[in-house]
């Protein structure tokens, strides 16, 4: 006896559509939070970036001889930025130099180029002694700001530290 | 039969595949997620650390105020920066005698030393982990001198206005210091005298400690920038103290009888660049009942074994003279300079007054003490060392230098710039 069957229909339009919508659904989903993603990862970038670079720039005013920390090739840039042991006002430019530079770092994402623009503005204050009436010229107050821009929005990232000489 | 199994499956699949996709997508965001948390760990780690290292500067700043400086509660906290802070823990042995035993809090401590570890902090809780802290020992090398110049019983005149000039400084603002080898340098040059300090035509480049009631006057042709310490003080008590202070002067009826018969002792050796010419002194006590006299082109030694700890002392009866181009104890090449090891003491019962009297080209390594001490310095020489004295005589045709870490240039000596050191120093835990 020979029996003959119908090929196999699996997919029926309903099955189909439900499938479809669901995929598209997720996809167009995965596709938004991708795109979240390598936003999120650029801007994780910019900010490693950002740490690196403030942290080379204070590592290299460190390095410099205590003495001539006040002689580093710098320029003041805005006097009424900073405030000298807590005043407001303009400041010496014996006691507070700058150093402003654009660094272009390139970056590969995604098989991409970008180009960055980190701004660096490195402070040197003198730091009042701990004893009273001693010229505070034992100890310096070490700032070095990145500013840069995260997705057209202006950020910055601050290191600090102190810097010792002996008086003697 | 099995067109019904096989309905669905397209349903089936798809929620699958979805199923894979949500699930590498929600490990990829929160990989995202996660990298986004250790790069704000890591900006926080990094202002932490700077602010830790910071920290062991200003613990640094306070104990060259005070060797024996411990903080209240055996913890020491820096000023806020923003949401970053420093704790800084600190166990201070440099006045003891026998090792601090390692605990588990901290490791041990030698006799001499400081140990410190500063933690970052951020809002107030510690960074975890290694990063974010520092943690060292340190030690404390003794400063070359403790005064440049030092003036008990009068007013110093440190030069006279008629031509002569008179310099005192610890480094050369543009080279940087250079100190002699294994020393740290000084950052002033400090004058310490009882009754206020003259100075014309006079670069001081450092302080003048007086009391604050006779200020020093800073007469007109004076080229350096004089800095008045009107800090309010007990006479003499220093703000720093030192180990190694300027030997006193002895007066002449303490050294009467004690010199030996010889009246001159003239170091003629040459030429100087043979070492087997030079006068080589040992450790101990020489006595010269009038001169010592380095001749020109010659010069003196110091055996290895004499040191600060273990000076060579040198009386003279009347004074000390170095010639052109001589040498004491700089052009040493198998031995650090150590100034401090060779020490002059001289007594006025001859002519009155001591005079030290160095020419042109001539450098001497050493201390000068006298009650009556006459400088008479011609053409550019050099002093590494110090000098005491009751009186200081100035000398209206000399020129008084004390440059006891000057920058010689070319000059033979060990061509070490410590520049921006701090006394305090860290230490190698090997070297433990």
């Amino acid at each position: 006896m020979r029996t003959t069957c119908r090929p196999p229909r699996g997919l029926s339009l309903l099955e189909v559509l439900i499938a479809s919508t669901i995929f598209i659904s997720v996809f167009a989903g995965i596709a938004f939070a991708w795109k979240s993603n390598e936003t999120s990862v650029r801007k994780l970038q910019d900010r490693s970036c950002a740490r690196l670079v403030a942290q080379l720039a204070v590592d290299k005013m460190m390095s410099e001889p205590y003495l001539k920390l006040w002689s580093f090739a710098c320029y003041l840039e805005d006097p009424t930025d900073v405030r000298f042991n807590g005043a407001p006002g303009p400041v010496p430019p014996e006691y507070v130099n700058f150093l402003s530079t654009t660094i272009q770092v390139e970056r590969g994402l995604d098989a991409q180029q970008f180009q960055a623009a980190y701004r660096v503005k490195s402070v040197v204050r003198r730091r009042p002694s701990v004893t009273p009436g001693i010229p505070p010229d034992t100890m310096l107050d070490l700032l070095s700001s990145v500013y840069y821009t995260d997705q057209g929005t202006p950020r910055e990232y601050s290191v600090s530290t102190t810097l010792f000489c002996s008086k003697d | 039969m099995q067109a019904r199994h096989k309905r669905g499956l397209a349903l089936v699949t798809i929620l699958l595949l979805t199923t894979l996709m949500l699930v590498v997508t929600a490990c990829v965001l929160e990989r995202v997620r996660y990298a986004a948390r250790d790069v704000g760990h890591q900006e926080h780690v990094t202002q932490s650390a700077f602010v830790a290292e910071g920290g062991i500067h200003q613990a640094l700043d306070r104990l060259t105020e005070d060797s024996l400086w411990t903080p209240a509660g055996g913890e020491f906290r820096g000023t806020p920066q923003g949401d970053v802070n420093f704790a800084l823990e600190l166990l201070n042995n440099y006045g003891g005698t026998l090792p601090i035993d390692a605990t588990a809090d901290h490791p041990a401590v030698p006799p001499g030393r400081v140990w410190m570890r500063s933690r970052g902090l951020f809002r107030g809780k510690a960074i975890s982990g290694s990063t974010g802290q520092a943690q060292a020992y340190f030690a404390k090398p003794r400063p070359v001198f403790e005064d440049a110049l030092v003036v008990t019983g009068q007013p110093a005149a440190l030069s006279d206005p008629n031509g002569s000039t008179a310099r005192i400084d610890s480094y050369d603002p543009a080279a940087g210091y250079q100190p002699p080898p294994g020393y740290v340098p000084r950052a002033r040059a400090h004058v310490r005298c009882e009754h206020g300090v003259e100075a014309a035509g006079c670069f001081i480049d450092g302080s003048v400690k007086v009391p604050a009631a006779t200020l020093p006057v800073n007469a007109p042709g004076a080229t350096g920038p004089l800095v008045v310490d009107t800090t309010p003080q007990i006479p003499w008590v220093f703000r720093k103290p030192r180990n190694y202070p300027v030997p006193a002067f002895i007066p002449y009826e303490n050294m009467a009888g004690a010199f030996a018969p010889s009246a001159h002792w003239d170091v003629i050796h040459s030429p100087p660049a043979s070492p087997g010419n030079d006068l080589v002194l040992q450790p101990g006590d020489y006595y010269v009942h009038a001169s010592f006299e380095v001749l020109t082109g010659a010069r003196v030694r110091l055996a290895p074994s004499v040191t600060r700890d273990n000076p060579c002392k040198i009386y003279v009866g009347a004074q000390a003279i170095f010639a052109p181009n001589s040498r004491i104890n700089v052009d040493n090449s198998d031995q650090p300079l150590d100034p401090g090891a060779l020490q002059f003491y001289f007594c006025d019962g001859m002519y009155g007054y001591s005079l030290v009297r160095m020419e042109a080209g001539s450098i001497a390594a050493c201390t000068f003490a006298g009650r009556n001490l006459r400088f008479q310095t011609v053409g550019a020489c050099t002093l590494y060392g110090a000098a005491r004295c009751e009186q200081l005589i100035r000398d209206p045709s000399s020129v008084l230098n004390l440059h006891y870490c000057e920058n010689l240039g070319s000059a033979p000596t060990n061509p070490i710039t410590n520049a921006g050191k701090p006394e305090w120093v860290k230490v190698n835990e090997n070297h433990l």
